[in-house]
């Protein structure tokens, strides 16, 4: 899961799923799937929506089921949820959504979808006011979660 | 969102300014000039409302150029100060005010050099350094701390860069180049643009 948004809803809201799918664990002895847990928490996020404690956090999730293979989630602040090739959050989406689209197709390898990533980086680095000088990456297989370099993208000029 | 920055030497006055164009979010140039020669020892730095800067800082530069015209000298780097902040001050309460805030830093053959902070409130001020920006907000107190009257010229440029580096470090927006001049009584000499240390 990968959750921005408001400070500290971030890390509560955040931590409140991640110890409520290890309880579910703990109790049932299997983990949630990737779908089942998007949708918990969907649900947790649009029930405090309209309570007096709304949680303000835009998240990715992201995930790999032996059934359905990988998948990714888009979910922002007001509970909405799909399941999307590709997705970005924040204004430096404005910037990628459109190399995305260009350079996108089912079945990247790797390499592709990490040339694809450099150069949507790229692209923010070049054309976004805000300084985001590094990114942290990771990948997501049937083998699990797996930490990458992080990504420094080339200086605007 | 537009930084600029200047110190006054001995003999000198060095200025910087980020190149930055941008609307919004969006950048759209990383070379702006946002500096305007008023005459050969004198300059303007101009930052804030879009087309403003441009408008306002072309205007007082050609009311020099003419008055050079008419009686045959340039206007002083005081005089010069003094004239820009009257006509800010006119248009201020007009229903066309100027958006600006500047910084003038000139060499005058009796005054020496001299460095004015301008705001687009048409406040005026000599200043022995200053700034104009978000950016002001995290190099005042590094000038602050290191400035001491009469700095040779490579003292104030190692000032400056810690400035930029600064800005860089701690800083939000993204300003990856500084346009760098100095004004000594030769003149306005332009540096090599500077580009601060990475953040991380």
């Amino acid at each position: 899961m990968l959750c921005v948004g408001e400070a500290g809803d971030t890390v509560q809201f955040a931590e409140y799923i991640q110890k409520n799918m290890q309880l579910y664990k703990i109790r049932n002895g299997y983990e949630l799937s990737p779908k089942a847990a998007a949708n918990f928490t969907r649900k947790n996020l649009a029930d405090f929506l309209r309570s007096r404690t709304p949680y303000m956090v835009n998240m990715l999730l992201a995930g790999h089921d032996d059934q359905d293979g990988p998948s990714l989630f888009y979910m922002d602040y007001l509970a909405s949820l799909q399941q999307v090739p590709y997705a970005a959050h924040g204004y430096g989406s404005f910037f990628t959504m459109s190399v995305i689209d260009r350079l996108y197709k089912p079945g990247l390898s790797k390499d592709e979808a990490q040339s694809i990533l450099q150069k949507c980086l790229d692209e923010v680095q070049r054309r976004f006011i805000i300084n985001l000088p590094m990114f942290q990456v990771r990948i997501i297989d049937k083998d699990g979660v797996h930490q990458l370099p992080n990504l420094r993208p080339k200086p605007a000029v | 969102m537009e930084f600029l920055i200047g110190i006054q030497g001995e003999d000198f006055v060095l200025v910087a300014s980020d190149m930055t164009a941008a609307r919004s979010v969006f950048l759209l140039k990383h070379d702006q000039d946002k500096m305007f020669e008023l005459s050969s020892k004198l300059l303007m730095l101009c930052v804030g409302e879009a087309g403003d800067t441009v408008q306002f800082a072309e205007y007082i530069q050609k009311n020099m150029q003419l008055y050079k015209i008419r009686n045959g000298y340039e206007l002083s780097p005081k005089a010069a100060a003094n004239f820009t902040r009257k006509n800010l001050a006119d248009f201020l309460r007009s229903r066309t005010p100027y958006m600006v805030n500047m910084l003038l830093a000139g060499h005058d053959d009796q005054d020496g050099p001299s460095l004015f902070y301008m705001d687009y409130l048409a406040s005026l001020q000599q200043v022995p350094y200053a700034a104009h920006g978000y950016g002001s907000f995290f190099t005042m107190s590094v000038i602050d701390r290191l400035y001491k009257p009469g700095l040779s010229k490579d003292e104030a440029q190692s000032i400056l860069q810690k400035c930029l580096d600064e800005v860089q470090r701690r800083f939000i927006i993204n300003l990856p180049m500084f346009q760098v001049r100095i004004i000594d009584k030769d003149g306005v000499h332009q540096l090599p643009n500077l580009r601060p240390k990475p953040a991380v």
